[in-house]
């Protein structure tokens, strides 16, 4: 972010090398900056489920940093202009999946971003919570492993998943840029969100990459307030926030929901989440998700207390009544607006 | 014109032998759907359950029903045979390979001793006499092979660098155009065998020899192959005249082969056009109706389906089973554009609905992305269904061989009747690399089996040096490999030699002379992580590398990373040109595979720890595969990976077998409201109509 302001502030259309490698430096030291009412902190990522907004210990290099950069940006825009070889700044990812066929439409090209703020209970990709994990990737080289092989997504796209991709707005919002500006075809972007990285407070943030977003995968963990804490550690104001967000700019959506016995399986709880979503007329589609216990293993591998020990798999022949429940309830909250 | 083919268009075809220009004059493209298709005969039902209660019968046996034991197998060794011999009447196609269904035949020319071993597996024993002539009065194929290796060849074979070589089983994967019998009738045949037998050069060289003993042999064979036909009250001296005597005369020449050859792979070749040009002259005529002539293929599959063969225990470890590999063609694009799919293509697809599932014969299904739409969704359709065909790519195969040519075996092409192959097994390329490490030394055994060439020194292993030793050893490997394969198909084709099917081939044949590469995959990685990591070899008190450490990471095979993935091209490319450095057995043309579907388990446990942090006795991966778990990337990037593997050096075939659950293809349930069409959703529109029905409330 500090990146795009600088590169706004020379009024260049393209943030030149020079950020993308001032950024990788910063994240290269683990920092994951975050400026919060004109201070900087850093995130800290406790073993709980909150992750902790604490003034970083060094706030001060971070301006240094910053003042550094936007002078090394000058030089080099004086030098090369726009035709600076990296323009993107680089994203921190966990994997890719080249044949991704249940994120989105189509056969797809899966981006996996690594570091998430939630920590629900039945996460089965723990391995990507952790900010600091995983490797770096430009833009550039995923569009041209996305290129290679393109034949095979002209029916799907790409769809960056995680982890949480809007930790990361602007890698993200660069590379839906620029897979929409690709020479041999604009590529349908996907995103598959929680949702929980949003701020209604500052939506510029977000702006970029919804600008560039085809289709939204939106994640409803529990249509309840308390019953949603319970299950992620997390409050769902901001989740609903941005589901708002999406609907007032008209982005399709597609509501996801885990179904879990004992915790998401309830018919009411199906019947409030289609109430909740009722009012959003972007939403093009709803796939209720049934519990599996397969993440189960990477929990042991990590370390990390499973707290759905014991709860079985959902039993997939409940699905439809459920995903009937919530469109009822759509249609009663929809019918109850006119 | 003769009367049984009138109604064709006359062309080339009318006055020498040429199959593929009948095609192209009278065959009907069919683009439209399956709903014309005609579901099983009473017939057809009863005559099934009867084959399939024999099967169960078979498989409660052990693996065997009954087998010859004192009868020589040839084309006419056995009289008629029938599914149920009481009721003959239910078969509207005859024939079987002996006088009983699923009874196992006699073969001996490959070599007598594997005969008795395929006996006594399955407790039976080999009439005394017959092994004693086969031993001492008449020579086979096996003997003469291990008359003439050398010993660095015998070394090399059961040091395993050199693995499956047919040296005691039929070679197969020879396909004869078995719709020349229908379109001409045996005289036409015989007539036209004379006629190159006659025009042979009068100069008596070895070759010239060679080949008019060997024209006599295939118009010997066509004598018994119409011989064969009249045990079955069938006269096939003429032409055939309607599709059920296509059929039969297509399938009886089929037969011949099978009685007279137990081949690693004994294919159909690609009939399914050629017969829908009799369909549709015989729906037109009224001759048949489409129940009927479904009947007919349904029969005809089912023949097929029945083909067994009697093997030895080493056999059905190398290829995981006791396949026959009845591969049937189907389908694919004309040159000229035309789609070769016809109704016929569907009645043959159709046969695994009508019959049930099955893995033989094996459908194969020549892809192109220019195939009907309609047969696209029919194969869809059938293969969710019934797991049971095979596809393979039309537009890359067309290029090289026309729109005549069928699969031998799982992926070799060669044009019908005028183009064959000398199967070869493969070479062990993983262990090849451990040789140039070790200057020769068997890893396992220990025993000096390569040339005595400089092992590598030192603590780390150094890619450039690596590499030159590589390519050294790899080229002594090719020269062995291609010298012994030169001593088994000049025994085969005097000791074992495929008479009925060569005298469906044209008298100038095209030899390819087929290699093979085992451990690709185990190579691309080794060198990866010696070029791109650091790679300790762990030696044992002999100073052979046993073992290797390696640290940090490398880039690994199947994440269609060019890095690693360029090490496998040039490994193929190069091995491939040291085989063609070498001379090969009747101007053969070279050509290598990258398919190892099943014995990469074999391969495996037989070769030591390899610098890839593989261990010793572990199972290759199979065929062009990348090594199990390696590909993190997902299907696509190591079908890319594997993709890059030049063809026009394994022009006989690359494979990458992999199993994919149906969830991991998408979605089962219903996601999206309306049509899966990203564009044009309109919620209003399509609102919640779908699940009314259940709403009790609305």
């Amino acid at each position: 972010m500090y990146a795009c302001r600088a590169w706004l502030h020379l009024g260049s259309t393209k943030p030149p090398t020079v950020f993308a490698r001032c950024r990788a430096f910063l994240l290269g030291r683990a920092f994951a900056a975050e400026r919060n009412r004109g201070y900087l902190y850093r995130v800290w990522y406790t073993p709980g489920p909150v992750p902790v907004l604490v003034p970083g210990r060094f706030a001060h290099r971070h301006v240094v940093a910053v003042e550094r950069m936007i002078a090394l940006a000058q030089l080099e825009l004086d030098a090369f202009g726009d035709a600076s070889a990296t323009h993107f700044t680089p994203g921190r990812i966990h994997s890719i999946e080249t044949m991704g066929t249940v994120d989105g439409p189509g056969t797809r090209f899966v981006v996996f971003v690594q570091g998430c703020p939630m920590r629900c209970a039945y996460c089965h990709n723990p391995d990507t919570w952790s900010p600091h994990a995983g490797s770096a990737a430009t833009v550039e080289q995923i569009a041209a492993a996305f290129e290679s092989n393109r034949a095979f997504y002209r029916n799907g796209g790409i769809t960056v998943s995680g982890g949480e991709p809007l930790l990361q707005p602007e890698f993200v919002a660069d590379l839906f840029a620029h897979m929409h500006a690709l020479p041999h075809g604009r590529v349908h972007t996907c995103l598959d969100s929680c949702g929980y990285a949003f701020d209604p407070e500052h939506p510029e943030r977000t702006e970029r990459v919804l600008d560039e977003t085809d289709l939204v995968l939106l994640d409803i963990k529990h249509a309840d307030p308390a019953g949603h804490r319970e299950l992620t550690g997390c409050d769902n104001t901001r989740i609903l926030a941005f589901g708002d967000e999406l609907a007032r700019r008209g982005i399709k959506t597609v509501i996801r929901h885990v179904v879990v016995p004992g915790y998401t399986d309830a018919v009411e709880e199906c019947e409030a989440l289609g109430r909740l979503i009722a009012p959003w007329r972007n939403v093009v589609g709803l796939e209720m998700l049934p519990y599996h216990t397969m993440g189960v293993v990477k929990y042991e591998q990590l370390g990390i207390p499973y707290k759905l020990e014991g709860v079985p798999a959902m039993d997939k022949s409940r699905i439809p009544e459920l995903r009937t429940a919530v469109l009822r309830g759509m249609k009663a909250g929809r019918s109850s607006q006119q | 014109m003769q009367e049984a083919w009138e109604g064709f268009e006359p062309g080339i075809w009318t006055n020498e032998v040429d199959v593929r220009d009948f095609i192209q004059r009278n065959y009907t493209p069919y683009e439209g759907d399956e709903s014309f298709l005609a579901g099983p005969t009473k017939r057809t039902t009863e005559l099934w359950d009867y084959v399939m209660s024999l099967l169960t019968k078979e498989r409660e046996q052990g693996g065997v029903l009954d087998m010859d034991t004192d009868v020589v197998t040839g084309i006419v060794s056995h009289p008629a045979g029938y599914i149920d011999n009481s009721r003959r009447d239910l078969e509207t196609i005859v024939g079987l390979q002996t006088d009983k269904p699923l009874k196992r035949a006699l073969h001996v020319n490959g070599g007598i001793r594997i005969s008795q071993q395929a006996a006594a597996q399955h407790g039976y024993q080999i009439d005394e006499k017959i092994v004693e002539d086969y031993t001492f009065r008449r020579k086979t194929h096996n003997q003469g092979v291990f008359d003439v290796y050398t010993p660095e060849m015998r070394a090399c074979r059961s040091a395993h660098i050199i693995t499956g070589l047919p040296d005691g089983y039929g070679r197969g994967r020879i396909i004869g155009d078995y719709r020349r019998v229908a379109l001409y009738g045996i005289d036409y045949l015989i007539k036209d065998k004379e006629a190159q037998k006659a025009s042979t050069p009068k100069v008596m060289t070895e070759e010239n020899i060679r080949d008019r003993e060997e024209l006599q042999e295939q118009i010997r064979a066509l004598k018994e192959l119409w011989v064969m036909a009249d045990f079955y009250g069938f006269d096939i001296s003429k032409p055939a005249k309607n599709t059920q005597e296509a059929i039969q005369w297509m399938y009886f020449a089929y037969l011949a082969a099978v009685k007279e050859q137990n081949g690693a792979a004994m294919s159909m070749g690609r009939t399914s056009t050629f017969i829908d040009i009799y369909a549709e002259r015989d729906l037109a005529r009224g001759t048949f109706t489409e129940e009927q002539i479904q009947e007919f293929v349904d029969h005809f599959i089912m023949k097929l389906r029945m083909v067994k063969f009697a093997r030895t225990p080493e056999y059905q470890n190398l290829f995981s089973g006791d396949p026959q590999w009845v591969t049937e063609s189907i389908g694919g694009m004309g040159v000229d554009g035309r789609t070769l799919v016809t109704k016929t293509a569907f009645r043959y697809l159709h046969t695994l609905e009508n019959m049930g599932t099955s893995p033989e014969p094996n459908l194969t299904v020549l892809w192109s992305k220019n195939l009907p739409q309609k047969f696209k969704e029919f194969c869809a359709k059938t293969s969710i269904a019934s797991s049971s065909i095979q596809y393979e790519n039309d537009d890359v195969m067309r290029v090289y061989h026309g729109d005549d040519y069928a699969i031998a075996c799982c992926v070799s092409s060669m044009r019908i009747g005028k183009e064959m192959q000398f199967f070869g097994a493969r070479a062990n390329l993983a262990k090849c690399l451990l040789y140039a490490l070790n200057g020769g030394v068997d890893e396992v055994s220990k025993k000096q089996v390569g040339p005595k060439y400089r092992a590598v020194e030192g603590d780390t292993l150094d890619y450039d040096d690596v590499m030159s030793k590589y390519n050294d050893m790899m080229e002594w490997l090719a020269g062995v490999y291609v010298n012994a394969l030169n001593i088994i198909h000049y025994m085969h084709d005097k000791y074992c030699y495929e008479r009925i099917q060569m005298a469906l081939h044209d008298k100038h044949v095209h030899r390819w002379f087929a290699t093979g590469i085992a451990g690709l995959s185990v190579v691309a990685d080794s060198l990866s992580a010696i070029k791109y990591a650091k790679v300790h070899p762990v030696r044992d008190e002999n100073g052979v590398i046993v073992d290797f450490e390696i640290e940090g990471d490398f880039p690994k095979y199947g994440n269609d990373d060019d890095r690693v993935d360029s090490i496998a091209h040039d490994v193929v490319h190069q091995f491939m040109e040291y085989i063609r450095m070498n001379d090969t057995y009747r101007h053969s043309v070279p050509t290598t595979s990258v398919l190892t579907i099943t014995s990469n388990v074999v391969y495996g446990k037989k070769t030591g720890a390899t610098p890839d942090g593989r261990k010793a006795g572990v199972p290759f991966a199979p065929g062009a595969n990348p090594m199990h778990q390696r590909d993190t990337h997902g299907a696509i990037a190591s079908l890319a990976s594997v993709s890059k593997l030049p063809f026009r050096d394994a022009q006989d075939g690359i494979s990458n077998t992999f199993s994919i659950i149906p969830g991991a293809l998408g979605k089962e349930d219903q996601v999206f409201f309306g049509d899966l069409d990203l564009d044009s959703i309109d919620f209003s529109q399509a609102e919640l109509s779908v699940e009314k029905p259940d709403c009790a409330e609305c």
